[in-house]
């Protein structure tokens, strides 16, 4: 009895050093299973095993609304914004739709494979409007906008912890003036990188 | 003839009382027309010079008040402002109906002053010409809160940020507003902000959007719109933050809610396809449509009046925007003018709202009974989101 309870003492002693040891040294890369998809074997798995389990977590699509939660956005508190690396794929919307339109997708893979192949650094989109709504529509419609294609990037494969939103309405137009080919130019969401914390 | 003359006295001491209360009748009854007439109140004005003049033309106007000769005029305000404003007002029948001295603050304020004198005299309800508002000032892609006298006059920017600030809200009985910034780190916050010590704290701050703050007419709770959940969702907390609770859930976007007067209730927008007004309890529940029978396009930005009988709305068609209000238990809407995003003042009859004027914008002043419309022209820059102060 007593030989036992020692064994265990020295066992747990073993653990807890173990465990000590492991927080010591914080992985280098953290692989992100985005929420929702499916934790186990991909197409051309061994035959024998079952369809992996799903993972609900703090990122899981509500079941609902079907919409992915965000981040709390104080990771990227001081962190240099870099608008230029993104420039060249600023997704364009319809009048009043948030639908990424077929020819935008191939700007969302360029994003997507970045941040796949690049464990470092974050991401903000911005959500934009022309002025045809009012004040306060616009903010949702550019929140919706940002978050469809947040959407989009985390059905390629990013982590949704690692995309953060803001929608700044009609405020910020990316052109003047009051016509179509203006109001085309506003209607954006633009991907700015959130270089890591130095 | 002694008799005569005794019999003839008595009998007009007798009738006195009913002639006096006659005469009282007819100026009741001339008050009355205007205290829930949608005609214009004609008045004339003399004897003020200066900026007593302007103001006390500027707020009878803002009250649905038309300025004519003394001959068409149902009322007529005389007086003078050498030293300090003294207003006389009697109706057409020279029944005097006000007399009286202002003392203290400016010419200005003893203006304004008498304007409520005048318009509680004749329509029974209080002017709001005492009224302060908060709204948002546009400079390019930047915009800062400002606040100020109904009029425009007295304007005091609340924020030097050179960022985006917007959609103010003010607390009741007090001299604080929430409103949003993305100052401190590019993404939207909404700060709670002290206007006597100019202290500011964050108020919300988390993922996505935090939007559309308004706070309850008790002052103890904030209902806002907060992205934190991947979809834009109504939420209620307490006004120091705590005890967050989201109200509604559903694939559509919400936007910009307002509290009914009681507090019981919330009025905000939900976005499907088509905006819509929606209604929900403030304590969570099921959400329903708030019948808006007559108006299209999109609806947005509703604010409760409060006396609780109505609701103003904006409807979009393209880029046509329209002052709509519909009873708060919902039925037919009536289109009242051209604009956006309105909010009641605390008479329940003057709606302060937004026109766009050659790529700029301007507050309004709408009295709703009469559709008379007066610029606020005071303030220079394009200036929208005005919001009461409480």
């Amino acid at each position: 009895m007593k030989r036992t309870t020692l064994l265990n003492f020295l066992f747990l002693g073993l653990v807890l050093m173990i465990g000590a040891t492991a927080c010591k040294k914080k992985p280098a890369i953290i692989t992100h299973i985005p929420q929702g998809s499916r934790v186990g074997p991909g197409t051309g798995a061994t035959s024998g095993f079952e369809q992996g389990v799903s993972v609900p977590g703090e990122f899981a699509p509500d079941a609902t609304t079907g919409r992915i939660p965000l981040a709390n956005p104080e990771g990227i508190d001081g962190r240099n914004q870099n608008r230029s690396m993104f420039e060249a794929n600023t997704v364009y919307f319809d009048l009043d739709s948030a639908s990424v339109k077929s020819n935008e997708q191939s700007k969302l893979e360029t994003v997507a494979n970045y941040f796949k192949s690049n464990p470092a650094g974050d991401l903000l989109i911005e959500g934009h409007c022309d002025e045809r709504g009012t004040e306060g529509y616009n903010l949702t419609l550019g929140d919706r906008r940002a978050n469809a294609l947040r959407e989009y990037l985390v059905n390629l494969g990013v982590s949704p912890e690692r995309i953060h939103v803001v929608s700044f309405g009609e405020a910020k137009p990316a052109a003047d003036g009051a016509d179509e080919s203006a109001y085309s130019k506003n209607r954006r969401g633009e991907f700015i990188f959130i270089e890591p914390a130095q | 003839m002694k008799n005569i003359l005794i019999v003839a006295t008595f009998i007009s001491l007798l009738l006195t009382p009913f002639l006096q209360r006659t005469s009282a009748q007819t100026r009741e009854l001339e008050l009355n027309k205007y205290a829930n007439s949608n005609e214009a109140i004609p008045i004339s004005m003399s004897g003020f010079s200066g900026t007593a003049q302007e103001v006390l033309k500027f707020d009878l106007e803002v009250h649905g008040f038309v300025f004519v000769g003394n001959d068409a005029a149902s009322f007529i305000l005389t007086g003078n402002n050498n030293g300090q404003v003294e207003g006389r007002l009697t109706d057409k029948n020279k029944n005097s109906l006000l007399a009286r001295a202002y003392t203290g603050g400016s010419a200005r304020s003893q203006a304004h002053a008498l304007a409520n004198d005048v318009i509680l005299a004749i329509t029974a309800r209080k002017g709001i010409t005492q009224g302060k508002i908060a709204f948002r000032l546009g400079k390019g892609q930047t915009s800062e809160i400002y606040v100020a006298d109904y009029d425009g006059a007295n304007a005091v920017a609340v924020t030097q940020d050179n960022s985006l600030t917007a959609a103010p809200s003010w607390v009741p009985g007090e001299r604080k507003i929430l409103y949003v910034s993305y100052k401190a780190t590019g993404l939207s916050q909404i700060l709670a902000h002290d206007l006597t010590s100019g202290t500011r704290k964050k108020f919300a701050s988390y993922g996505g959007l935090n939007a559309g703050p308004a706070v309850s007419p008790d002052g103890r709770r904030v209902a806002m719109i907060l992205g934190k959940s991947g979809n834009a969702e109504v939420y209620v907390s307490n006004i120091d933050g705590s005890n967050l609770k989201q109200l509604t859930n559903s694939r559509e976007s919400k936007s910009s809610p307002c509290w009914s007067p009681d507090g019981r209730e919330i009025c905000y927008v939900s976005d499907g396809g088509r905006a819509n007004l929606y209604k929900i309890s403030a304590e969570g529940g099921s959400p329903r449509r708030l019948q808006t029978t007559g108006v299209g396009g999109n609806l947005t930005e509703p604010d409760w009046s409060p006396d609780g009988k109505m609701i103003t709305f904006t409807s979009q068609t393209g880029k046509y925007f329209n002052v709509c209000v519909v009873p708060a238990s919902g039925g037919n809407a009536t289109v009242l003018v051209e604009g956006e995003d309105s909010a009641w003042g605390a008479n329940s009859r003057t709606i302060i709202f937004t026109r766009r004027k050659s790529g700029s914008r301007v507050l309004s002043l709408l009295d709703v009974p009469t559709k008379r419309v007066k610029d606020v022209t005071r303030i220079s820059g394009s200036s929208s989101q005005p919001c009461w102060a409480k």
